[in-house]
């Protein structure tokens, strides 16, 4: 693990990605702060640390879409499960390599709450506090984007289609603002789900009988549900829209200046679920 | 060494590797020989670990590569088709790295990747990118680094396609010292090149083992007997007569000619000598002019092809315990025949 660990973390510098990444995330770091603590005189940099999320869904991207595609598209992907390492430690690796890079702006960014203590008013503890949502949230987010490129040996299309699922993630607290809290409405948002459940297991298994019995009997679950308990189908979809408001925690901490750590053990089950989520799909494709 | 029981490799309804079975002895070199999408590169990907196999069982140096991966990639080397190459690293850096991923001893790493490098010459291109080498260096950093670590097993798809004449022999010459202290098994699709290096050769069509022995029974095995088609004017006994005086005759069959008064004799005969002048000698001894003559050859490759085309292990048998009925049967179901070509080859 170690071995692929630092080839990684060496690839990333040597190319400009590295570079391209963490000066990218500094500079919008920097200029939030300066606008929102500087100029505004908001007196909580955990703040903009939030706001800067919405920058992810393209910065993130840079550094993910090669991380497993490439691997594939150049056949080195054969010398690393040819080798006596484990493809657990492999994904590990590469995990641990990307999370470094962005470890790097997260330091950085430390700086400011220490600029702060300049101020009259400073929240120096709350602040640097605050970085490790930020650090875990960043984390999220790569684990997603090594998801996405170990589906594909285009780093175009791992790029694309990591920037559409994080655009999702953000927009998710529209959504769920939007959508109506009737049970039909739940109902039909629970059907899509199915519809797209059952692909994605056809897409794995090519089955196409046993795909078409898992559809049908998630859609006889809802029509039952809905026409049994109708209560439990009101505001459902809503509800889990909730669930991946990936900002909750930061938003938590800089409202109320509370950790949350139901948050951090969120985020940290995320990470492990995308990793292991790699690995399966890695380890699949050897059986196809 | 290393069992191969039962393989089987399906991806969906293709068969790309069906009922493997074969066993691969220590210190020697084994050739894949098979037509392009004949399961070589399957195979060898399942032996390496790097694809599951649907069925069968793969034991290397004592280790089952489904149950005890780790141990068992540790005693193989493998250099695929397009050799694993990081563009973005030297070929030192790319070395050191796989030498720590093959988890090879702290102390020794150095002198081993040192050891390799002057093995398959590469000093000067040593701190260069490998993006910036030629194709002929990146196969050798690919050798390079299937063989640090002296696994005890070292794999090697296509080693030579691309590589210029040159180049190819100097693969051919690192190969051969390499089969002196490891097992050393390689896939090609050119009869030549395996026969050229290999101990001992298994050919494979369609997934399935053709046959298997060493070149020299396989070439046997191969090899025809030399056919000859003759136009002959004269009256049939005659010729038969006259023909049937030279020893190195098998048969000699007869028919219809488009010219006036002649006949197509097609001639069949040991492959131990040219007998184009004693029949030329014997016919006009009985005055039965040779209007035209031709010596019938194929290349190894368009038997090889025919042999893995036409036919299955189940038909063939093993040339290793084929007996000489089924190597004349063999022989006469190809018809073709080669000798010259076949000998001057192995001349060279």
């Amino acid at each position: 693990m170690l071995a692929i660990y630092k080839r990684e973390l060496r690839s990333y510098f040597h190319s400009m990605i590295a570079y391209l990444f963490i000066a990218g995330l500094c500079f919008f770091i920097g200029v939030y702060f300066l606008l929102v603590n500087v100029v505004q005189g908001n007196v909580y940099f955990c703040r903009i640390l939030s706001n800067i999320m919405f920058l992810f869904m393209f910065i993130f991207p840079i550094l993910t879409m090669r991380s497993m595609a490439e691997e594939r598209r150049s056949k080195t992907d054969q010398l690393l499960l040819t080798s006596p390492v484990t493809i657990p430690e492999i994904v590990m690796g590469k995990f641990c390599a990307m999370a470094t890079v962005y470890a790097v702006p997260c330091l950085i960014a430390a700086v400011c709450p220490l600029l702060m203590l300049f101020l009259d008013e400073h929240h120096l503890t709350t602040d640097l506090v605050g970085i490790i949502p930020f650090f875990l949230v960043g984390c999220v987010y790569i684990a997603i984007g090594m998801f996405l490129s170990s589906l594909t040996e285009n780093q175009i299309i791992a790029a694309a289609l990591s920037v559409i699922v994080f655009l999702l993630l953000y927009l998710a607290p529209a959504f769920q603002a939007f959508y109506p809290e009737s049970a039909l409405a739940s109902a039909i948002g629970l059907g899509v789900l199915a519809v797209f459940i059952a692909f994605i297991y056809y897409s794995f298994s090519k089955n196409a009988p046993v795909s078409g019995g898992i559809l049908l009997a998630e859609i006889a679950a809802i029509v039952i549900i809905f026409f049994a308990k109708k209560d439990l189908l009101t505001g459902l979809v809503p509800k889990l829209f909730e669930s991946v408001f990936l900002t909750a925690p930061l938003d938590t901490l800089s409202q109320y200046q509370i950790l949350d750590l139901s948050g951090i053990v969120f985020y940290l089950s995320l990470i492990g679920l995308f990793i292991f989520l790699t690995v399966i799909i890695v380890q699949k494709r050897r059986w196809n | 060494m290393i069992d191969v029981k039962n393989l089987v490799k399906r991806y969906g309804d293709h068969v790309a590797v069906d009922n493997l079975t074969f066993h691969v002895e220590k210190g020697q070199i084994y050739g894949f020989l098979g037509a392009n999408g004949a399961g070589k590169s399957t195979t060898m990907n399942m032996m390496t670990g790097y694809l599951s196999p649907t069925g069968g069982q793969i034991v290397i140096n004592g280790h089952d590569i489904t149950e005890e991966p780790e141990e068992a990639k540790k005693s193989i080397g493998y250099l695929p088709e397009i050799p694993p190459l990081y563009m973005d690293m030297t070929v030192l850096e790319y070395l050191d790295f796989c030498s720590e991923l093959k988890k090879l001893p702290k102390a020794s790493r150095e002198d081993e990747v040192d050891r390799v490098i002057a093995m398959v010459h590469i000093e000067d291109v040593a701190n260069r990118l490998i993006k910036n080498l030629s194709k002929g260096y990146r196969q050798r950093v690919g050798l390079a680094q299937a063989i640090l670590g002296m696994p005890p097993v070292i794999i090697l798809d296509e080693p030579s396609v691309g590589l210029d004449p040159r180049q190819i022999i100097e693969i051919r010459e690192i190969i051969r010292s390499l089969g002196q202290e490891h097992t050393v098994i390689l896939s090609s699709h050119i009869m030549q090149e395996v026969s050229a290096v290999c101990d001992h050769v298994l050919i494979i069509a369609k997934g399935k083992l053709v046959a298997t022995g060493s070149p020299a029974e396989l070439a046997k095995m191969l090899a025809g007997d030399n056919t000859y088609r003759m136009t002959i004017k004269g009256a049939q006994d005659t010729i038969e007569a006259a023909l049937n005086k030279i020893p190195e005759v098998k048969s000699v069959s007869f028919s219809s000619s488009e010219e006036e008064g002649c006949l197509s004799v097609l001639v069949k005969a040991e492959d131990t000598k040219d007998i184009r002048e004693d029949m030329f000698m014997e016919l006009a001894a009985v005055r039965c002019p040779v209007m035209q003559m031709s010596h019938e050859s194929a290349s190894l490759e368009d038997i090889f092809l025919e042999l893995t085309e036409g036919k299955t292990a189940s038909d063939m048998g093993s040339a290793a315990e084929a007996s000489e009925e089924e190597t004349s049967d063999a022989s006469e179901e190809t018809s073709e025949e080669e000798s010259e070509e076949a000998s001057e080859k192995e001349e060279e």
